[in-house]
């Protein structure tokens, strides 16, 4: 039950709450005004027993005194006749000896017999009391004349009416009860569904937000927590918004940076053919007219010139980072191997490249987002492992998914960079956005990154989903 | 009759075309029994100890088979009026009670509701119809004579028919001491010693 409410919507919580409170406050209010009721029934029911009594008390004294059965049946009958005839049912006086001696209805009550059995369940005039169900209830009272007591009279009162009274009260309270928690109910829906209308603006405005939050208009007409409360959204949209141009510049420019460190490598690996190309061209010119040397060179230089072009080639491809791009090639991870290698060869490291998977598969993935997070990882892989170390990649296929692996020979991970990686935390200072790129674009594609030391080597896998091609 | 000796009679109410009445023994309609005989231990109402109807006769008639109203009924109650002991049957107070035969008559005509709800078990003989009476002493005085005649006459005016017409009675007819004999032979049995 509770889950079950806990699961309804707020808006229909509450008024389902307030219809609750409401049902608990009409039942206690009618408890209130049955058990008021009940009293003031109670008391009226006393008062007539208690004037009868008396009434009789004063009328029959001399005649129970004097055992005159006539006088009292006398009396009873003609007072039966002039009262109403509804509330009094039955009237027995008994003489002292507690024998009936007359009643208002003498076949129920003969005279002579006992009044014993008659007053079975008979109240105490002072106590008297409605019982539920009960459509009469009987009072016994002593009679007194002249200060003592000469007889005992048995009054069976008709509380009908009385139930009557009551039972209508309850349906009156009921109905009464129902219509006004109907119409809390539905005021309170509609009061609250009122108040959460700025809670649904909220929601609304963060369902479309879809990573880039939009402002609430505000209107003056707002309450004042609402459009504070407005206000903090628009200001932390505004934040959200500052952070992601924040993020795409540090991510732009770590493009460059990664570049940048590339550039040097790139400047050796121009700089050794640009070497070589010169020497051949001192030899062409010191050999021109030597047809075999002149080719050779010539073959050398256009050697050296296709490297320097797809160097530059290669470079370019990675400057255009486009996640709309073209899809993922075998050639995109050649490039990849291209720009790598003069850092790991400067480094002096061992490079471990494997690349085992269809071309179709790769082609599900776009090009430029998978490089950038390889081409990130190696680096950070290649500055981890150190001069001598060990680096490589692992492209192959599983059910499903593309996995890029990067291993290093380094001393592993520290928290902050696993943190950066591996979780949405805000990065320590200084750590730089390399494999926060890695985690956002992995992020964007819906791939999985994970994590492994072992046997001195750190390895991080990304396992990229790969899309399900619609059968022609 | 107790005060015969020095009442002298102005005239006897005609009911009926006679000068006669009779004493009813009642019970409640659904009342199984069959005559007197089968009252016994029951509560009995009287009207009043010096009627003839509503005391003497059934009395008599009990003195006549050796029994006393006090030990023959488990009790007795006068009700000092026979319309109350019609009242007494009716409301079940008592079992059988002893009424004059006019009132329990006329009150079938005026009241049927009340002596619907009585029987009547027993009926007396024929007795003289309660009487007018004045001191015998008196009886020539003009203002008694003026009175019996307007008795005796009462048929012949307005008024005297509206007041017979609101009695049941045919008209005040003159009566001689030996109309009442039946109640008489009555009283001397139930004075008879045993």
């Amino acid at each position: 039950m509770t889950r079950l409410l806990r699961n309804l919507p707020l808006s229909v919580r509450v008024p389902a709450l307030v219809a609750g409170l409401m049902i608990l406050v009409g039942v206690v209010a009618s408890q209130q005004v049955l058990a008021v009721l009940g009293r003031v029934q109670e008391e009226r029911l006393r008062e007539i027993a208690r004037l009868q009594v008396e009434g009789l008390a004063v009328a029959l004294g001399p005649a129970v005194l004097r055992e005159d059965v006539w006088e009292v049946y006398d009396t009873l009958d003609r007072a039966s006749l002039a009262a109403d005839g509804r509330r009094l049912v039955l009237t027995v006086v008994a003489d002292g000896q507690g024998r009936v001696l007359a009643a208002s209805d003498p076949r129920r009550a003969p005279v002579g017999r006992p009044i014993g059995p008659l007053a079975e369940g008979a109240q105490a005039l002072e106590e008297v009391g409605l019982a539920a169900g009960l459509a009469e209830i009987r009072v016994l009272s002593s009679l007194e004349y002249q200060g003592r007591v000469v007889g005992q009279v048995l009054t069976e009162l008709d509380v009908t009416d009385l139930a009557a009274e009551r039972s209508r009260l309850v349906r009156m309270l009921l109905a009464g009860n129902a219509v006004l928690t109907a119409l809390f109910a539905l005021g309170g829906y509609w009061t609250v569904r009122r108040m959460m209308r700025p809670l649904r603006v909220l929601a609304r405005h963060m369902d479309m937000t879809e990573g880039r939050p939009t402002a609430i208009p505000l209107d003056p007409r707002h309450d004042p927590e609402v459009a504070r409360l407005f206000r903090t959204y628009n200001d932390m949209a505004g934040a959200v918004e500052a952070r992601s141009e924040a993020e795409r510049r540090f991510a732009e420019r770590e493009r460059y940076a990664s570049l940048g460190r590339l550039s040097s490598s790139l400047a050796h690996e121009i700089n050794n053919p640009l070497g070589g190309l010169l020497a051949t061209a001192d030899t062409l010119q010191a050999f021109a007219d030597r047809p075999e040397v002149v080719q050779d060179g010539a073959a050398l230089i256009e050697r050296g010139l296709r490297h320097l072009r797809d160097v530059a080639k290669a470079t370019l491809e990675q400057h255009r980072l486009d996640p709309e791009g073209a899809p993922l090639g075998a050639d995109d991870l050649e490039d990849l191997r291209l720009l790598f290698s003069p850092e790991a060869r400067r480094l002096e490291q061992a490079l471990e490249w494997r690349v085992e998977a269809r071309g179709d598969t790769l082609a599900r993935l776009p090009a430029a987002p998978v490089r950038q997070i390889a081409l990130n990882l190696l680096l950070n892989g290649s500055r981890a492992a150190g001069s001598g170390g060990t680096v490589g990649l692992d492209v192959e296929e599983g059910p499903g998914e593309l996995r890029v692996v990067v291993r290093d020979s380094g001393p592993g991970l520290p928290d902050s960079a696993l943190r950066r990686l591996l979780t949405s935390d805000p990065g320590g200072p200084g750590g730089g956005l390399g494999l926060r790129t890695v985690r956002d674009l992995a992020a964007a594609l819906g791939a999985r990154i994970d994590h492994a030391r072992a046997a001195g080597r750190t390895e991080i896998r990304v396992r990229f989903p790969i899309p399900e091609v619609a059968a022609c | 009759m107790q005060h015969r000796d020095r009442l002298a009679l102005l005239g006897a109410p005609v009911w009926q075309g006679q000068p006669l009445y009779q004493s009813y023994l009642i019970v409640a309609p659904d009342d199984a029994a069959a005559g007197l005989a089968d009252l016994e231990n029951g509560i009995h109402a009287f009207s009043d100890p010096d009627s003839n109807s509503g005391w003497l006769v059934t009395a008599a008639d009990l003195r006549a088979i050796g029994r006393r109203p006090e030990e023959f009924f488990a009790r007795t109650i006068f009700c000092w009026g026979h319309r109350n002991v019609v009242r007494a049957v009716a409301g079940g107070l008592v079992r059988s009670g002893s009424v004059d035969g006019y009132v329990w008559e006329a009150l079938a005509e005026i009241e049927p509701d009340l002596t619907a709800r009585t029987r009547v078990l027993a009926r007396s003989e024929w007795l003289g119809f309660p009487p007018f009476v004045v001191r015998a002493d008196r009886m020539d005085e003009p203002g008694i004579r003026a009175f019996r005649d307007a008795l005796l006459g009462m048929e012949t005016t307005e008024a005297g028919r509206a007041a017979l017409a609101l009695l049941r009675l045919d008209s005040i007819g003159p009566a001689q001491p030996s109309l009442y004999n039946g109640i008489l032979s009555r009283m001397q049995a139930l004075n008879a010693s045993p």
